[in-house]
């Protein structure tokens, strides 16, 4: 009886562990996200691991290498590299639900047809405060001619836009170094911790606690404050900053689109931005007008619910396209 | 607590630890019959305290309903027996028409005669109460028709009743194959857990691959129709009834399967129901329970067929009709319901047309895609938030509305899955020489083999799971 115990015992850990294996193997190809650590540089919070393969099958197919510089970007970076155009934001830009070649960095590249040089350091987790927080270091560590923030939200709270005015705004930890990164580099371990036992992780929270119900008097007094000193950022580096607005655009029960903005917002956003030298692209005309003209979804993904979660390869399609407009025809 | 959740694992766990212990030298030592009613009592205890999970005061209506059928079982060999029957039958009844169908009614009335909403109740509709008040009927009325002792010891009929692995969403259990497994000693066992286990999975990999990334696609859809062109919405009529499916027999194998690691055994409620040739046909592979529960305890004392065939289809439409409010109180379930009684009827109708079809795989396989798309269409209905809103879609589809383009990964994963599991059952009992039937792909948990396929399956299951807000459909019935 006790024998019949433990062979079943080394059976089953034996069977556990080829199991293991199995969906290791299978994760690397569903779900395989490179550790992330501080960028030392300081141009954004963190960076993946350099030459890095990676996967995502849980919202979108995507597969791509991370480059050099430990951005999912199709360009290779080495310091000294010329820059034109430096994309900063959030996962929404990063695009790592989209094709590599179908991301908005990518696209851009190619409608300037090797005129501009355009690099990516979009992350996930990098809202609008976060990329205000890194701008001085991104455009002393890239030295581009444009700087292009996009926001995928406009309701900020006002302490975390003070926050990244002032430069307090907490960072986002990276979890890496000794037997952490080894259990990070196991993909179905990963892909298990981030599924159930880490829904708010750090990335989420920082990007949470930023979309808050705000409006009015206080919103325009940070927000006055941000702009300002990213105006001064920009003039200082002789950097044309251009804020673009991506709206979450859902249709309604008539098929008409929906937008999740508060009133006031974007005109808060515009005006402000004018004046400190800023530029406000709002994409929202473009993506109502996809949806309700050209019946096109501009987020979601075969896999996920359709029009919900991050931009697909057309919304990244339609960010490129207008930022290119607004660079080389002051279009906007 | 939902069964695809920590807390119900760790509940889970729990109970069988403790239904474990009852093996021990030092129960094994007792009379039998206390060993068992120790084990009955450990699993009511724990069955209330699953349904309290959700709200505590419910505990009390289903004692109460429990209570009555008890005692009214116990009054069938009195004078009084018709009073004991009646008030066996009337009061479950009447809570359920309180609690579930009041509110419906008094605003029905009021939109009818145009007066302003008034008189309704401010009450929750308690989880699972449509199934427990079958239970207890079947129970009262298979006592008065002599099928079925009436239970002595409360405890059994209370465990019957609240029977926690098939009480929130069934199946209906009819007391007749319930009761007798408590006289025998059943329980936590190496070979129970070994099935019971593989049938839990196999249903978790139903509801939470399948069915909840259907649901979000689903979802969208319903809730902005115009906007989608008319092949998403095609597809998003023939995906929710694999979601449908899915979610439901997801939650019936996980009943079948806890309930199978505790020792007992639960009826299966699904027969590979997407394989028939016909609506009635399709009503006796779908929601078994139910469909039983209505032929015995509404068909038959309505006459069955047996009064002729006007009162035949009348009885057909009334238990179709009655099914239908049975999962809930709107007035999309009860046309749900009476599309498919009327479907019932005009296949009936045409029996003489019907023979006259030669008896060909063509003829067949033509038959149970009609059928299918039939069952697919009606459930738009079904899914549906307004009678309107069904009509809405369905125009849509057939006047080719244009729209968003979008083809849902999971809806097309979900409906070649599913059809190929039944295809693959179909091959299976061809080969057995026996009627087309579902079987669940368990494999030797002592073998490596099988234990490697058995965790990768999990793994699968716990990768690809959806892991969002994802309640079961039936609880809401």
């Amino acid at each position: 009886m006790k024998t019949k115990a433990i062979n079943w015992l080394l059976k089953a850990l034996l069977a556990g562990a080829a199991a293991f294996a199995l969906l290791c193997l299978f994760c690397a190809l569903w779900y395989k996200v490179p550790v992330h650590s501080t960028n030392q540089d300081g141009a954004t919070e963190f960076k993946y691991e350099p030459n890095t393969f990676y996967s995502r099958g849980v919202e979108g197919f995507a597969m791509g290498r991370t480059n050099s510089d430990g951005f999912p970007e199709l360009l290779d970076y080495a310091p000294g590299d010329q820059v034109d155009v430096l994309l900063l934001g959030s996962s929404h830009l990063e695009g790592y639900s989209v094709p590599p070649e179908k991301n908005a960095a990518a696209v851009l590249g190619r409608l300037f047809d090797g005129e501009k040089a355009v690099y990516s350091i979009a992350m996930a987790g990098h809202t609008f405060p976060y990329c205000a927080k890194h701008l001085e270091k991104a455009l002393e560590v890239y030295q581009p001619q444009v700087a292009v923030i996009e926001l995928a939200s406009l309701s900020y709270d006002p302490a975390a836009m003070d926050a990244a005015t002032d430069g307090t705004l907490p960072d986002i930890p990276s979890h890496a170094g000794g037997f952490v990164t080894l259990l990070q580099k196991l993909p179905f371990l990963r892909h298990m911790y981030n599924k159930y036992f880490n829904r708010g992780n750090d990335v989420v929270k920082a990007a949470a606690v930023m979309e808050t119900e705000v409006s009015g008097a206080d919103f325009d007094a940070s927000l006055a404050r941000l702009l300002e000193k990213l105006g001064e950022v920009s003039r200082a580096h002789g950097v044309k900053t251009i804020l673009v607005h991506v709206p979450t655009v859902v249709p309604d029960a008539e098929g008409r689109a929906v937008l999740e903005v508060k009133p006031g917002e974007r005109e808060s956003f515009q005006r402000l931005s004018e004046e400190n030298g800023l530029i406000f692209l709002d994409l929202t005309e473009r993506f109502v007008s996809a949806l309700e003209d050209d019946h096109e979804l501009l987020f979601g993904f075969a896999n996920t619910a359709p029009g919900h979660g991050h931009i697909n390869s057309r919304g990244h399609e339609l960010f490129a396209e207008a930022v290119y407009g607004c660079i080389e025809n002051g279009e906007g | 607590m939902l069964f695809n959740s920590f807390t119900f694992l760790i509940f889970f766990a729990l109970v069988s630890a403790a239904m474990a212990l009852t093996n021990l030298p030092v129960f094994a030592a007792m009379p039998q019959e206390k060993r068992l009613r120790l084990r009955h009592i450990i699993l009511l205890l724990a069955s209330y305290v699953f349904y309290g999970w959700w709200n505590w005061l419910c505990c009390f209506l289903m004692l109460g309903l429990t209570l009555v059928a008890h005692i009214c079982a116990l009054q069938m060999d009195r004078p009084w027996r018709k009073a004991a029957l009646a008030a066996g039958v009337i009061v479950p009844l009447l809570v359920l028409g309180v609690f579930k169908y009041y509110n419906f009614f008094v605003d029905s009335f009021c939109a009818v005669f145009g007066i302003a909403r008034t008189g309704t109740l401010r009450i929750i509709l308690p989880v699972g109460i449509s199934f427990y008040t079958f239970q207890s009927l079947s129970y009262t009325i298979d006592v008065s028709r002599g099928k079925l002792r009436a239970e002595t010891d409360f405890v059994k009929t209370a465990l019957y009743v609240a029977f926690f692995p098939q009480l929130v969403a069934g199946p209906i259990v009819k007391a007749g194959d319930f009761l007798p497994q408590l006289e025998e000693d059943r329980n936590i066992s190496l070979p129970n857990l070994e099935l019971g286990v593989q049938y839990f999975v196999f249903g978790l990999f139903k509801k939470i691959v399948i069915a909840d990334n259907i649901a979000s696609f689903i979802d969208a859809v319903h809730s902005a129709p115009a906007a989608y062109s008319a092949g998403t919405l095609l597809l998003a009529t023939y995906a929710y009834f694999v979601q449908l499916y899915c979610d439901f027999s997801g939650y019936s194998d996980m009943a079948v399967g806890c309930a199978r690691c505790l020792g007992y055994e639960l009826p299966r409620n699904f027969d590979i129901p997407f394989i028939s040739r016909n609506v009635g046909e399709f009503w006796r592979r779908w929601h078994m329970s139910l469909s039983t529960w209505l032929t015995e305890y509404l068909y038959f004392p309505l006459g069955g067929s047996r009064r002729g065939e006007g009162r035949t289809y009348l009885n057909l439409f009334i238990i179709m009709t009655v099914c239908g409010l049975w999962h809930g109180a709107a007035w999309t379930f009860v046309l749900w319901g009476a599309l498919l009684g009327v479907a019932q009827c005009v296949y009936r109708f045409a029996a003489p047309l019907r023979k006259m079809l030669p008896k060909s795989p063509l003829v067949t396989v033509i038959s149970v895609l009609f059928t299918y798309t039939f069952i697919c269409f009606s459930a738009v209905i079904f899914r549906a938030s307004s009678i309107g809103e069904a009509w809405r879609i369905i125009v849509y589809i057939f006047t080719l509305h244009e729209g968003v383009r979008f083809v849902s990964f999971w809806g097309v994963f979900g409906l070649i899955t599913v059809w190929g599991a039944h295809i693959a059952a179909c091959i299976r009992s061809k080969r057995l020489g026996v009627p087309p039937t579902g079987y669940y792909p368990t494999v030797n948990l002592n073998s490596f083999t099988g234990l490697l396929i058995f965790f990768t399956f999990v793994g699968l299951t716990l990768s690809l799971g959806y892991t969002g807000q994802s309640p079961f459909i039936y609880f809401q019935f």
